[in-house]
């Protein structure tokens, strides 16, 4: 490097025009001279008289290699930084996933479809209460406001439903083992992926919360998280991992992982807890506070129950989410209880 | 005129990473027509560097709280842009499945003539005085081309085009050193040029 750049005093005398012109001091001289530059090659010609005809060619020649800024850099410029004001703003404000007709036309998401498909496993991560949590890895992000869902295919080919009010972080590496960052709620569909070379080595499947990983190895998955976790698997097998616990999960299972690291290990129907993803709440099994939970969760409005029932009342039904009129009207006839909204929250009366 | 004019490279990629978006924009305004223009030096297809830079300001701002620091933004932003116009010019070659690859032409040093076959030619990026000096400018192999656009037009320092072009310094040095060899001898031949003829 050195020797590319020399210090003046010491190896200007032998240069020749080549390899002033090649300076990147003696072009910065020649193409914007500062004055203390001036200074410095005046002064340096005064002690090299012997030397001046080779630094004028150097310098007639430097002054010839003219290069111009590109006559329409100025108008891309203008141009492209609207586009790129267009697409911060919707990173910001909507997911960069396109719409879900556009993006996968033909899958329905019922979950029937899905649970025929072979080689998948499916499992529901419900993250609740996480605190914040900063993303490390991962070039792509997907977030989704309230009210919204979003589905994103991964670069692998698995399935992703992001509920409403999340964001998942994908990893910018899909080549061997796969990772993303969840935060929030989502319906996975992994697949599975073989190392090419060698077939019987299968490519881990890592989803990571807030402060622990779900590790999924072809039909098998592994679930871990701190504070208060939600899992419930739909098909395939998992395990969960808390600290040095496993739990293997069956179609069926849900466990909630609290901050104490108590677990509950209960059967449900896993479709209650996946219907999101398809526009819909089964409330089977659901209590008022359960469902004023998801409200605030999925719509960011906060819910007030004025009386509480006496009991709790076994509910089943259906409910559409595409709206939130819609939702509220639904509840209100299967709860037979008023679902009021007012400006930013529910009053359940 | 603007709060960030006498700040260091540093400050100002601290204050984008931040979270501050006039550090952004100053960055984007500081550097986007030396972009666009080295841009369409390696490559002349506007729209394909349009992306380039497009894709390169968004990555940014959706991963500045990730990102490193640096001292030197400009540098980061040409070599960035660079793999970015390199990686699309591969992805385009390998859809179109020619055999002559504009990837593997590029380390022949012929990715200015390949993109100049498939691409319309929307500027000239070097215009020198002489027109004659201007061909022979045009006529450098890219690399040459490229090496000595980075000293004396994009004000890069040596370490940083070795860098930027992947090359080492020295291969760098001999590049520009070769190129300029050819011009001048190019300028000497011009019998109206006023230059002595002088040999060490």
């Amino acid at each position: 490097m050195n020797e590319n750049r020399p210090t003046p005093d010491m190896n200007y005398e032998n240069y020749s025009v080549e390899d002033f012109a090649a300076d990147k001091d003696f072009v910065q001289w020649v193409k914007n001279s500062s004055p203390q530059q001036a200074q410095h090659w005046a002064t340096w010609l005064n002690d090299h008289p012997h030397k001046r005809q080779v630094v004028e060619e150097a310098r007639a020649l430097v002054q010839e290699i003219d290069f111009n800024m590109a006559p329409e850099a100025h108008a891309m410029a203008q141009d492209v930084w609207e586009r790129i004001k267009a697409s911060n703003a919707q990173t910001v404000d909507r997911p960069p996933v396109p719409a879900p007709a556009r993006e996968l036309p033909r899958r329905t998401y019922s979950s029937v479809r899905w649970l025929r498909r072979a080689g998948i496993v499916s499992a529901l991560v419900l993250v609740i209460a996480i605190p914040a949590y900063i993303f490390l890895h991962g070039p792509v992000v997907y977030e989704t406001q309230y009210g919204e869902t979003s589905q994103i295919e991964l670069p692998d080919g698995s399935l992703v439903v992001l509920n409403a009010n999340s964001r998942l972080e994908l990893s910018d590496d899909w080549d061997s083992d796969r990772e993303v960052w969840l935060r929030g709620e989502a319906y996975f569909e992994v697949r599975k992926k073989t190392n090419p070379a060698d077939v019987s080595r299968r490519y881990k499947f890592t989803v990571h919360t807030s402060s622990l990983d779900v590790n999924v190895v072809g039909t098998e998955f592994t679930v871990s998280q701190r504070d208060k976790t939600t899992v419930v698997l739909n098909e395939g097998r998992i395990e969960l991992a808390v600290d040095d616990q496993y739990i293997a999960m069956k179609p069926g299972d849900k466990v909630e992982v609290s901050g104490s690291k108590e677990l509950r290990h209960e059967t449900v129907n896993p479709k209650v807890y996946s219907a999101w993803k398809d526009h819909v709440w089964i409330l089977d099994g659901l209590t008022l506070e359960e469902i004023a939970v998801r409200i605030r969760e999925t719509y960011g409005l906060q819910v007030e129950i004025k009386n509480q029932p006496l009991a709790d009342v076994e509910i089943t039904g259906v409910v559409p989410t595409n709206n939130l009129e819609t939702l509220l009207s639904a509840l209100s006839t299967v709860f037979d209880r008023k679902f009021i909204r007012r400006r930013d929250r529910i009053l359940i009366e | 005129m603007n709060i960030y004019s006498s700040s260091t490279d540093r400050e100002i990629w601290r204050a984008f990473k931040g979270g501050d978006d006039h550090a952004y924009e100053f960055i984007y305004n500081r550097h986007a027509r030396e972009l666009f223009s080295y841009g369409l030096h390696i490559v002349r297809n506007r729209q394909l560097v349009e992306d380039c830079v497009h894709d390169l300001f968004v990555y940014v701002f959706q991963h500045r709280a990730t990102l490193g620091d640096t001292n030197a933004i400009k540098y980061y932003l040409f070599k960035s842009l660079r793999r970015r116009v390199i990686e699309v010019l591969e992805k385009q070659s390998k859809a179109a499945q020619e055999s002559r690859a504009v990837a593997d032409s590029y380390h022949h040093d012929e990715l200015a003539t390949a993109s100049q076959e498939v691409n319309m030619i929307e500027a000239e990026t070097s215009i020198a005085k002489n027109r004659r000096l201007a061909e022979a400018i045009e006529n450098l192999p890219p690399r040459q081309k490229e090496a000595i656009y980075l000293l004396y037009f994009s004000k890069l320092e040596y370490e940083e085009i070795a860098a930027i072009m992947s090359l080492s310094i020295r291969t760098v040095y001999n590049q520009i050193h070769t190129a300029i060899q050819t011009l001048r001898r190019e300028l000497g031949s011009t019998e109206t040029h006023r230059l002595p003829i002088f040999l060490e």
